[in-house]
C-alpha cells in the first residue's frame, strides 16, 4: 500500500538525541518518566547510568528516537570529550543537557557543557538543537523560581555562543517535564505540518474549542489548534500529565482506556483512541454540540488522519 | 455475565428502601457533629492525614508541614460530604489530664479515636500513651466495644467512642514485613491494655501511608461507623440500582476525600476502588482546567476500559453536598443509556429524601 505524505519526507526518520549532563542530574530518571512509564516515585530507585545506555524509542509511525542516555560520573565525562568524542557527537539531531539547578559546584556544571558544545557539538554536528534543562525546580521556593532560571539562562546562552539554544526550568513532581519534552519531540516529527493543518480543518468542522493529540505510549503534546482563548497557557502539558497519571494507574489493573467522557455544565472533553499511536482530545463549551455527534465525527476522522500520517 | 446480557434494565423503585430507613433524630445528645480525634506521639503524622485526606494536599508536600503546637479543630463539611470536625492533637500532650485543652464534651456524641502509630519508630512509648487514653475513656463508659451496628441499640448512648489505630508510613517497610508487624503491635496493645488496664477491647488497625491509597480505604473504614444510623439505607439504595441497571458495582464516594460513604453489599474489590480514586483525580483535575467551579449538577463522566476480560465501564454522576455516584458497569449495558440515566435520577431524589430527613431537627 503507498502512503500518501509529502514528497520527501522520511519514511522512518532516525533522530539521534544525546542526553548528557553530570551525575545524578536526573537523566534517567526523566527518560524512565516519559518513556518508560515510571512514576516519579519509582525514580528514587534507580541507579547510576554507567557509560553510556542507548534506547530506541519508537514515536508515532515514522519517527524513531535513538537515545543516548550518558552516564554523568566525572571519570565518564572525560572519555566523552576525548577518546569518544568521534563516537558519541556525530550525527546527533538533538542534545539535552540536564543541570541541577542544587548543584554544589555550579561552575564545573557550566565548564562541562561547554567542553561539550566545542569539544562535541561545535566540531562533529553543528546543526544540532541543543536543550538545556534547568532539573528539580520542585527543591526551590516557588518565588525565586523565575529569577534563578533566568539568570542560569542567560549564562547558558552566553556560554553557547554562537549557536542558538532553548532552555526549560523542569521537575519531575509537575507538568514542567511535559511541557520540556513535548516542545521538544514536536519539532522532531517529520510532518508536524499536515497535523496541524489537519486539526485544523477537523477542528472548525466540529465547532470544537480546542482539540489536541497526544502520541499514545508517552501522552506528549505533539499537534493541538485553539479556537477559543484560554487563561491557562500550560493546560496542555498538565493535560498530559493528568492523562498520562491515569494511564499508569490503569496499567496497574492491566487495563487501558480507550474512551473518557468528561462534563460538567461549563464544558465537554472528549479522550478517545484515534489511531494505532495516537489519542485525540476533543474540547467544546457549547452546549448545543451533542456529544454523540462529537463522537460520531472523531470516528469518521480516524480514517482520514490514518491515511496522512 | 450471559445473564446480564440476557437482562435488560429495569425501572428502580427507591420507595420500599426509604420506608426501612430508621428515623433519626430521637436523640437529644446527638446534636454537635460526629468527630474524628486524631491522636498519637510527636512526628507520627496526624496532621498529614488530615491535611491529605480532607485537605487535598499533595502526600510530597506533608514533609514540610509544621508540627502541631496547639489542640486544631476542623470542619471539613465544606468541600466534604463528610461532615465531622476532626481534632489535631499536639503530638507532646501525654496524657488526657493536660490542664490546657478542655476535655469536656469533647468525647461526647459519635466519635472515631484514630491513634496513629509510626511504624518506623520505636513503638513502647506509643503503645503506653494509647493504653493511657484508653483508660481513661474506659473510666467514663466511652468506649464502644466494636459490636456489630444493627446489634448495638442499647450501646449507642454511653458507649460512643470508636477506636483506629492507624500503623502509619508503611510506604517505608517492605511488602513481606508489613502484615507482620501489624499483628505484633496489635498483641502488644492487646497485652498492654489487659495486664496494665484489664481493658478487653474490640479496635481495629490499619496499614496506611499518605503515599498510598491505604489511607482513603483506612478513613473510609472510618466513616462507615460514624455514619451508620444511615448506612443500611444507603446500601439498600445501591443495592437496588445496581440490580435494577445490571451493573457490576455501585458506590457512594466524598468527592473532595476520595473516602468511600457507602458500597453495595457485594462490593469486595479493593483495586476497583483505587481506580474509582483516580477516576475521580482525572476528572477533578481537567474539569478544574475547563471550568471555575469543577463539580455542579450536570457533573458526569464515563470512562471504557479495555482489559483482559470484557470492557468495562466507569461511570460517574455527581448528585449533592459533594457527594458522587460511582458505577461500575459492563460495556454491552450502555445501550440502554437512557434507562440507567432515568434510574440514576432517581436514585439521586432517593439520596436526597435521606439526607432530608437526616438533617431535620427533632421537634422541641
Amino acid at each position: 500500500m503507498r502512503r500518501r505524505g509529502m514528497p520527501g519526507s522520511a519514511r522512518n526518520s532516525q533522530q539521534k538525541v544525546l542526553l548528557m549532563g553530570r551525575c545524578e542530574a536526573g537523566k534517567t530518571s526523566m527518560r524512565s518518566i516519559i518513556f518508560a512509564n515510571y512514576i516519579a516515585r519509582d525514580t528514587r530507585r534507580l541507579g547510576a547510568t554507567i557509560e553510556v545506555e542507548q534506547s530506541n524509542v519508537r514515536f508515532l509511525d515514522n519517527l524513531v528516537l535513538n537515545i543516548w542516555d550518558c552516564g554523568g560520573q566525572d571519570a565518564f565525562m572525560e572519555t566523552f570529550f576525548t577518546t569518544q568524542a568521534d563516537i558519541l557527537f556525530s550525527h546527533v539531531q538533538v542534545l539535552i543537557f540536564v543541570f541541577d539547578v542544587q548543584s554544589s559546584d555550579v561552575q564545573k556544571d557550566l565548564e562541562v557543557f561547554q567542553s561539550c558544545i566545542e569539544t562535541g557539538i561545535l566540531k562533529h554536528s553543528r546543526d544540532a538543537k541543543i536543550y538545556c534543562l534547568i532539573h528539580k525546580m520542585d527543591l526551590i521556593p516557588k518565588a525565586q523560581r523565575d529569577e534563578l532560571f533566568q539568570a542560569r539562562k542567560q549564562e547558558l546562552e552566553h556560554l553557547s555562543k554562537p549557536l542558538q539554544i532553548s532552555c526549560f526550568a523542569t521537575s519531575i513532581w509537575d507538568e514542567t517535564l511535559y511541557n520540556a519534552w513535548s516542545t521538544i519531540m514536536s519539532l522532531l516529527i517529520p510532518n508536524s505540518l499536515i497535523l496541524k493543518r489537519n486539526l485544523k480543518k477537523f477542528a472548525d468542522h466540529i465547532d470544537a474549542d480546542e482539540v489536541l493529540l497526544f502520541e499514545k505510549a508517552t501522552f506528549l503534546v505533539v499537534a493541538h489548534h485553539m479556537r477559543k482563548q484560554h487563561s491557562d497557557p500550560n493546560r496542555f502539558e498538565k493535560i498530559s500529565n493528568i492523562i498520562k497519571q491515569f494511564k499508569l494507574s490503569c496499567n496497574k489493573m492491566q487495563s487501558n482506556f480507550t474512551s473518557i467522557e468528561i462534563r460538567n455544565s461549563s464544558f465537554a472533553a472528549y479522550i478517545e483512541l484515534f489511531t494505532s499511536n495516537m489519542y485525540i482530545m476533543v474540547v467544546t463549551s457549547d452546549p448545543a454540540v451533542c456529544s454523540d455527534a462529537v463522537k460520531m465525527n472523531i470516528n469518521t476522522a480516524k480514517q482520514f488522519f490514518k491515511e496522512c500520517v | 455475565m450471559d445473564d446480564d446480557d440476557v437482562q435488560i434494565p429495569g425501572s428502580y423503585n427507591q420507595c420500599s428502601a426509604l420506608a426501612n430507613m430508621q428515623p433519626h433524630g430521637d436523640d437529644p445528645e446527638i446534636d454537635t457533629k460526629p468527630k474524628i480525634i486524631l491522636m498519637g506521639m510527636r512526628r507520627s503524622g496526624k496532621s498529614s492525614i488530615k491535611n491529605v485526606v480532607f485537605h487535598k494536599m499533595p502526600a510530597n508536600e506533608t514533609m514540610f508541614l509544621e508540627s502541631t503546637t496547639k489542640l486544631q479543630k476542623d470542619d471539613v463539611s465544606k468541600n466534604c460530604f463528610m461532615d465531622y470536625v476532626v481534632y489535631d492533637f499536639p503530638g507532646q500532650v501525654d496524657s488526657m489530664t493536660d490542664s490546657a485543652i478542655d476535655y469536656t464534651n469533647m468525647f461526647e456524641g459519635r466519635c472515631a479515636l484514630i491513634y496513629v502509630i509510626d511504624v518506623l519508630e520505636d513503638k513502647g512509648p506509643a503503645v503506653e500513651k494509647l493504653v493511657s487514653i484508653l483508660s481513661t475513656l474506659d473510666r467514663e463508659n466511652k468506649l464502644d466495644n466494636g459490636l456489630d451496628r444493627r446489634t448495638a441499640e442499647q450501646s449507642k448512648h454511653s458507649a460512643n467512642v470508636s477506636v483506629f489505630v492507624f500503623i502509619h508510613k508503611v510506604d517505608g517497610l517492605p511488602d513481606d514485613q508489613r502484615e507482620e508487624e501489624q499483628k505484633r503491635i496489635e498483641t502488644s496493645i492487646r497485652d498492654e491494655l489487659n495486664h496494665a488496664a484489664d481493658i478487653t477491647l474490640n479496635f481495629k488497625t490499619w496499614l496506611t501511608s499518605v503515599y498510598e491509597y491505604s489511607i482513603f480505604h483506612a478513613l473510609s473504614d472510618v466513616n462507615e461507623k460514624l455514619i451508620d444510623h444511615l448506612l443500611p439505607t444507603f446500601e439498600d439504595l445501591l443495592h437496588r440500582l445496581k440490580i435494577t441497571c445490571c451493573m457490576d458495582t455501585t458506590l457512594l464516594m466524598d468527592v473532595s476525600a476520595k473516602c468511600y460513604i457507602a458500597k453495595d453489599n457485594d462490593f469486595t474489590d479493593h483495586n476497583k476502588y483505587e481506580m474509582c480514586c483516580d477516576m475521580l483525580d482525572l476528572y477533578t483535575d481537567i474539569a478544574n482546567i475547563y471550568s471555575h467551579q469543577p463539580y455542579d449538577d450536570d457533573s458526569y463522566s464515563c470512562v471504557i476500559l479495555h482489559q483482559v476480560t470484557a470492557p468495562e465501564v466507569m461511570l460517574t454522576k455527581y448528585l449533592r453536598n459533594n457527594l458522587i455516584l460511582v458505577c461500575l458497569l459492563q460495556e454491552s449495558c450502555l445501550k440502554e443509556r437512557g434507562i440507567i440515566n432515568q434510574n440514576i435520577r432517581k436514585f439521586s431524589k432517593g439520596i436526597g429524601k435521606v439526607l432530608q430527613v437526616q438533617s431535620e431537627k427533632p421537634c422541641s
